[in-house]
């Protein structure tokens, strides 16, 4: 008689690649807004200069992908009456239709988009960055010179575009995140030119002038999001909370989503100044992590928006503790996000049990909520 | 044996508690036995006594806390108390250990004193233990090799017909070796040499001291000679001596009041608020030399933060920089540590993060790590 397979096992170093990789693209974003902002001339940051990450662009009525509608664009900058528009994706494909597609969806931004730090909201003058890890740079970079080459090519910019690696790397006595020009250009020839040489930003710098940003306006692991909200945002609450010895050592937090996504937002997002900034963290992050705790058996619904956090000191790496949890409640998770199957005519469609209201039968490419999909590897 | 002129410790207790009278009295006292005058400097941004009050009426078996009602301190309400603690002790033999201390709440700003005359026994197995069970409410500040050295030279500039001759010391040692499992050996020293050179060997060796047992001796045709005056100072702020309390008073117990609370301060005020904008207000520990420039010192000081007591540290990048989530489970104050530059440690503050959990991060890495000079992290 076969023996049965083995039970896989939990590999932390896939969680931790996936969060990394996550914060690389926060780093990059950074990077490309600080390198925008930079004045080469006057060796200082232009305190004219705007930008917001995920902020909500309209399209006009000839747009070829998404007609007169809001789009997202990881990051929106503007200086000295110039904009850009940056997506970033830290994609490791290998696949060129993968690249092919994520490229037309970028020629959205290929428009008279309005939304800018501008009396109308229009500008007349914008260029595009695709953004990509600067190992899969040449790839996109020659998918593009192609497709420009070629009379058939679908994939071709108006307006000033270029493809952007980053990439991190460890100096003589820092680390830096570096940003390298593959194709195209840019309408400012300067920084044009700069980045065809690559610029090193240093990593402190980041931290230090834009404070300790952790999350872009894709969905990061969920891993990621509960170990912040454990190590940093619950401790913030319990001084509110009497701790009870009847409940063996854990403080029993009444939470809602909407004070935890406030709290994040502040303290690791971005702030929302205008109705067409988007909020990063999105709820629907925050959400979707809470439930992983009911499922865990750490937090309990109360109702469509609140929650009571079991908190407790927790042992080891926070990251690690909750990523075994999502790799053994896995089953669990997926009944939590799949979509409802049709039922007979007269019978209720049973929820599983924890779905969260609200996100029953939906799947998070059908939610208008979602802002985005999330990178894939 | 104390004579008529001698102060005793029951003439101390029982004397006006105004620190200038203390100090007069404490200078003039007879040591019975194993008794040593003893202070320990300890920080709080809560009240001392009302602490040692609520400690009071909680009570339990193995700890006893009791305020000494006293006439002297009527006219200073609040300013200064007398205690009483017995603390039972051990597991295959019953111990107990019991004794009297003074209180001197704010004597510099947040830096509070509490002096006893008592055998060393009464600081290790009873008053210690109450004070760090009181963390982070009550905190004991810690002092650099250089801080302490520094107390050392001052005793020696305020008496300068003596010299401070160090007789033991308690310390940690950096092992170099890559295979060692320890990342440092404690040892116990025995030594008679001159403080200056013990703290120059010590920086050689790469070595740190936890606390220091000295002698002050004088040259007396030709011959060194003691002058019956022996003290210890630790790196967390404590102070034992046998005799002249007035001189290391003004020459160890102030600076250590003065750097403690300089160093509070400093890491005070580091929760991300509205008022803030919720800016973090990172930390940063700088070291002379590219410390980091090999992978293997991050990897040394990554396996010091995982063993970081009464907390976690969460690792979200390891290699070829570093930044980990550290929680204390103290009081739940949150900090990231990152490794960015070669020479440098920064240390961010999260949501809510007390200056009693930073100080324990840093001194968690300078006692395991290495020490470095504090400052401000700015762009």
């Amino acid at each position: 008689m076969a023996s049965p397979a083995p039970k896989p096992k939990y590999d932390h170093t896939r969680t931790r690649e996936d969060c990394d990789n996550y914060y690389n693209t926060v780093l990059a974003a950074l990077a490309l807004i600080n390198v925008v902002r930079w004045d080469d001339a006057d060796r200082k940051l232009d305190p004219d200069s705007k930008f917001g990450v995920g902020r909500r662009m309209t399209t006009s009525d000839k747009n070829p992908i998404s007609a007169s509608t809001n789009i997202t664009p990881d990051i929106v900058l503007q200086r000295k009456g110039t904009g850009l528009i940056g997506e970033i994706t830290n994609s490791l494909t290998e696949k060129n239709e993968h690249w092919i597609e994520k490229l037309k969806q970028v020629r959205k931004y290929d428009d008279a988009l309005r939304g800018w730090w501008t009396k109308d909201e229009n500008l007349d003058l914008h260029d595009i960055a695709f953004i990509v890890q600067q190992s899969r740079a040449v790839r996109v970079a020659d998918l593009l010179t192609k497709e420009k080459r070629s009379k058939k090519g679908e994939i071709k910019f108006k307006r000033p575009a270029a493809v952007i690696g980053f990439n991190r790397h460890s100096g003589a006595t820092k680390e830096y995140v570096d940003l390298m020009k593959f194709f195209g250009d840019l309408s400012d020839a300067d920084l044009s030119e700069r980045l065809r040489h690559g610029i090193p930003v240093p990593q402190n710098i980041l931290l230090e002038v834009y404070g300790d940003r952790k999350f872009v306006d894709f969905e990061p692991p969920t891993a990621y999001v509960l170990q912040l909200m454990w190590d940093t945002v619950f401790p913030s609450y319990l001084s509110e909370f009497p701790m009870d010895a009847a409940n063996r050592g854990r403080t029993l937090l009444t939470v809602t989503v909407d004070r935890i996504s406030d709290d994040m937002q502040k303290n690791f997002g971005f702030k929302v100044e205008d109705a067409r900034d988007a909020e990063v963290p999105a709820r629907t992050w925050i959400k979707k992590a809470l439930e992983h705790l009911v499922i865990f058996g750490m937090a309990g619904r109360t109702d469509e928006k609140t929650y009571q956090i079991q908190y407790r000191s927790l042992r080891g790496d926070h990251l690690e503790y909750f990523g075994g949890l999502i790799f053994k409640n896995k089953s669990k998770l997926d009944l939590l996000a799949a979509p409802l199957q049709p039922m007979l005519p007269g019978i209720g469609a049973p929820l599983p049990p924890h779905t969260p209201p609200g996100l029953a039968g939906t799947s998070s490419a059908q939610r208008s909520d979602v802002p985005k999909e999330p990178p894939t590897a | 044996m104390p004579t008529l002129f001698d102060e005793t410790k029951f003439s101390v207790f029982a004397g006006g508690k105004d620190l200038p009278s203390l100090l007069n009295r404490l200078d003039r006292i007879a040591l019975e036995g194993k008794q040593q005058v003893q202070v320990c400097v300890i920080a709080s941004k809560h009240s001392i006594l009302q602490l040692l009050r609520d400690m009071e009426s909680r009570g339990s078996e193995r700890i006893t806390v009791n305020e000494i009602a006293d006439e002297t301190t009527g006219s200073l309400p609040g300013n200064v108390a007398t205690f009483s603690l017995k603390r039972r002790y051990g597991v295959k033999e019953r111990k107990s250990v019991s004794g009297d201390f003074i209180v001197l709440p704010d004597v510099r700003g947040n830096m509070n004193l509490i002096i006893f005359i008592e055998p060393l026994v009464f600081w290790h197995e009873g008053l210690s233990p109450l004070l760090d069970s009181a963390y982070p409410k009550l905190v004991r500040p810690f002092f650099t090799q250089m801080e302490m050295h520094q107390f050392v030279r001052n005793t020696q500039t305020a008496l300068p017909t003596h010299r401070v001759q160090v007789l033991r010391t308690s310390s940690r040692e950096r092992l170099k070796a890559g295979d060692a499992r320890k990342k440092y050996a404690s040892q116990l020293k025995w030594t008679d040499s001159d403080a200056d050179t013990v703290f120059r060997e010590a920086a050689a060796n790469n070595e740190w001291f936890r606390s220091i047992f000295f002698e002050l001796v004088f040259l007396k045709e030709g011959r060194l000679s003691s002058d019956d005056t022996f003290g210890t100072i630790s790196k967390y702020g404590y102070l034992s001596c046998t005799r002249r309390f007035n001189l290391f008073y003004h020459s160890v117990v102030e600076p250590m009041m003065d750097y403690g609370e300089a160093r509070l301060t400093f890491l005070q005020g580091r929760t991300r608020t509205q008022t803030t904008n919720f800016i973090p207000k990172p930390v940063k520990i700088e070291y002379p030399s590219d410390v980091f420039s090999s992978v293997q010192q991050i990897g040394k000081l990554l396996e010091i933060l995982k063993r970081f007591k009464h907390g976690s540290c969460s690792v979200l990048h390891g290699n070829p920089y570093l930044h980990v989530s550290m929680l204390d489970n103290y009081d739940y104050s949150a900090a990231d540590v990152w490794v960015l530059n070669k020479n440098e440690v920064l240390i961010v503050p999260q949501i809510r993060t007390s200056e009693a959990s930073l100080k324990r991060i840093i001194s968690h890495i300078f006692e395991n790590f290495r020490e470095g000079k504090l400052g401000e992290s700015r762009a």
